[in-house]
């Protein structure tokens, strides 16, 4: 009896894995359907690249976590600098992981004080954000903190017209920064990016 | 006897277990999101949908239960069998069938209405908090008429945004 119940098991087996295989394949012949099916994208291929890329980069975000409570700010900088410097597969999402992890790494060097520097990761990040998205918004949002940061040092210093430059392009920056935030708000909520 | 019982115990658990696999692979889809008109302002172009695969560092949104809330919108009912002129032995199968496809797309449906909404709304707070201290920033760096006058503006269409995000989602986490 054994044998007949191993030889159940093994047809019954086979007949989850071709019932699964057609379950995947009329999921993702849905159109623009992704979700739910594991590991697919939209261009219908199973992209283990993409999903190799996205697990890296949550492991970097996690270590960049874990250097940062310890007081280890060099060090999470240096965790997301290798996050940045992944070779990644172009797909949407590994743009957004980018965007994200320039925008962090901008906002760590706001706090020392690295202005440059945290411009040069804020215009990195635009790079991967073309798109008004969130992470479009909140780089523009950093790139605000910074000139509003470098303005406050410029006036500290005597350099009233160049501080004077620095705040009104930190205002340009919010505004268009909360521009962006207000469209993907309204894209979210489904009444496709109409406008009051 | 006893063998030939355990047999057939162990073949309904099989295909029971297949079926809920080959079920399960597909149960967390989402619908495909609106597709925005060309009346976006200026300044950006329409947004994008976020993607369901990124890393993100911005925190999850528990959906909310709120009256007219998205993240709580039902399912459409199954549509009832349309009349048939066939006899009832060929029927009550065939009705019993289209009952569980039906239950079964109808399940479907609501998850992904779920995710979908759930998906949308933690987007939507994650926004409106940038967009909130975005422009927090703007009204505290005012420094001439104009300034004011976009300080206004922006905390207006905050209060708007900040509304149609209640309605839609209740409130968003602090």
């Amino acid at each position: 009896m054994n044998r007949w119940r191993w030889m159940l098991v093994r047809w019954c087996v086979l007949l989850a894995a071709t019932t699964a295989l057609l379950e995947l394949a009329a999921c993702r012949a849905e159109k623009g359907t992704v979700s739910g099916c594991p590991s697919a994208t939209a261009g219908g291929a199973v992209d283990e690249s993409v999903m190799a890329f996205l697990s890296a980069a949550r492991s970097l975000h996690h270590e960049a976590d874990v250097k940062d409570r310890s007081g280890d700010r060099a060090g999470a900088v240096a965790s997301l600098e290798r996050l940045v410097a992944m070779p990644g597969p172009r797909a949407t999402e590994v743009d957004e992981v980018l965007a994200d992890a320039y925008g962090r790494l901008a906002e760590m060097r706001l706090e020392t004080k690295d202005w440059a520097g945290a411009d040069r990761d804020v215009q990195a990040g635009l790079e991967h954000a073309r798109e008004p998205t969130y992470f479009r918004g909140h780089l523009l949002e950093v790139s605000g903190l910074i000139e509003e940061a470098r303005a406050a040092a410029l006036a500290d210093g005597g350099d009233r017209d160049e501080a004077t430059r620095a705040r009104a392009h930190a205002v340009d920056l919010f505004e268009r920064a909360a521009g962006v935030q207000e469209q993907v708000i309204e894209r979210a909520l489904g009444d496709g990016g109409a406008r009051d | 006897m006893r063998s030939a019982m355990e047999g057939l115990v162990i073949d309904s658990r099989c295909v029971v277990c297949g079926l809920v696999l080959a079920l399960s692979m597909c149960g967390g889809g989402r619908p495909e999101p609106p597709v925005a008109p060309a009346n976006a302002p200026a300044t950006e172009a329409a947004p994008a949908p976020a993607s369901p695969g990124s890393t993100r560092r911005a925190p999850a949104m528990a959906p909310l239960e709120v009256p007219g809330s998205k993240a709580v919108a039902p399912a459409p009912a199954p549509a009832a069998a349309p009349p048939s002129e066939v006899s009832e032995a060929d029927t009550v199968p065939n009705s019993r069938e289209a009952q569980r496809t039906a239950a079964r797309d109808e399940l479907i449906r609501a998850e992904r209405s779920l995710d979908a909404s759930a998906s949308d709304c933690a987007g939507a707070c994650r926004a409106l908090s940038s967009m909130a201290r975005a422009i927090a920033h703007l009204c505290a760096l005012v420094d001439s008429p104009d300034d004011q006058r976009r300080c206004d503006g922006a905390t207006q269409r905050l209060a708007a945004a900040r509304e149609r995000v209640r309605q839609s989602c209740g409130a968003c986490p602090p």
